[in-house]
């Protein structure tokens, strides 16, 4: 992975937020880190959307995930790609592809809580493994 | 006997008709008006002056105004044309016009060679990728030692910067983003096309002199 692919992933630069007429700032675009393997990645991205009632099609590391709205009375599609920022770290990448901000938002919180078990949460004492530091964020 | 141009004039500084920025851009004339009216809700936001500020520009970006972002101040800064602190509505539409699903690949390389060269030098250092690829890290909250973000950096400019003299110059990006053409997904917004059904304004609008109404 390059650092302008993982540049393009900035809030800054997802434009399509200024033609959102909610007053409250509901992320379209969702990240999290995994430590575990790719295969695993996918794996458990796979059953967790299934068992959510979600159509599944994954070709190299994207998702498309694809069902009805809430309501049921609409399309409803997410898209998720799985990119290696170094050996043994997974930045997964969560963005809408069609349907409701409010029904993606809801999605992506129960989404996450089933995948509790892939998603690494920095602590105290992981934070001090060779790959992590903690480095100050100047910018 | 104030026709419903110089009104808008008077009220938004660097107005420009919708037949004019239709004509000198891939919108119609309906969606120039629909920008309008998107333009309007943002610009009216916070300081009612007709102009999109810094802040006006957050707050519709993030929903948060006081939001600070490296990479929303580029966008920001290539917004402001003319280098005045704001963003009128022909600066507003003739930006957004880059960002069109029918606009040339050339302008949105243009667009993105300018947005990462951070300090306008003309070419995009390995200073500049850094500091943007740690804002973005901050941004996910993912902290990465010092090599890991070299070796990513030495991995991009491997490929990135053909004759190897440590920055990319306008040859080396095109060449780059032809060969990673999901760089340049951030240049196309696809709402552009819908923008009438979601800020509908009223056709009347451009036609009813302002003394009948």
């Amino acid at each position: 992975m390059n650092a302008f692919e993982m540049i393009t992933l900035s809030q800054g630069l997802n434009l399509s937020s200024l033609f959102d007429r909610q007053q409250d700032f509901i992320k379209r675009q969702t990240r999290f880190v995994s430590r575990k393997s790719a295969k695993v990645i996918i794996s458990s991205i796979e059953a967790v959307a299934g068992s959510m009632g979600l159509k599944v099609h994954t070709r190299n590391f994207k998702t498309r995930l694809e069902g009805l709205s809430a309501n049921k009375a609409g399309q409803f599609a997410a898209v998720i790609e799985v990119y290696e920022v170094a050996p043994s770290l997974f930045l997964v990448d969560v963005r809408k592809a069609a349907g409701d901000t409010l029904d993606y938002h809801k999605f992506y919180r129960s989404f996450c809580k089933k995948l509790e078990h892939i998603i690494w949460k920095p602590t105290e004492s992981n934070a001090k493994h060779g790959l992590l530091r903690t480095k100050s964020c100047d910018s | 006997m104030g026709c419903f141009h110089s009104t808008q004039r008077r009220q938004f500084p660097g107005y420009e008709d919708p037949v004019t920025l239709a004509s000198q851009t891939a919108f119609s004339v309906s969606e120039v008006e629909a920008l309008f009216e998107l333009y309007k809700s943002i610009s009216g936001s916070l300081v009612d002056d007709g102009l999109i500020n810094k802040e006006e520009f957050q707050l519709a970006l993030f929903k948060n105004r006081k939001k600070e972002n490296l990479f929303a101040n580029r966008i920001f800064d290539l917004f402001d044309v003319k280098h005045k602190g704001s963003i009128d509505f022909g600066d507003f539409v003739r930006s957004l016009n880059v960002f069109h699903p029918n606009a040339s690949q050339e302008d949105k390389i243009d667009f993105s060679f300018k947005l990462y060269d951070l300090h306008g030098t003309g070419f995009i250092g390995r200073q500049d990728v850094k500091q943007m690829l740690i804002a973005l890290l901050c941004e996910s909250d993912m902290k990465l030692a010092d090599d890991t973000i070299e070796i990513i950096l030495d991995k991009t400019f491997l490929e990135a910067d053909v004759n190897q003299d440590g920055k990319i110059d306008r040859d080396e990006w095109q060449n780059f983003v032809s060969k990673n053409p999901s760089l340049l997904k951030i240049m196309t917004l696809p709402y552009l096309r819908d923008i009438t059904t979601t800020f509908p304004s009223f056709v009347f609008n451009s036609e009813v002199d302002e003394i009948a109404t």
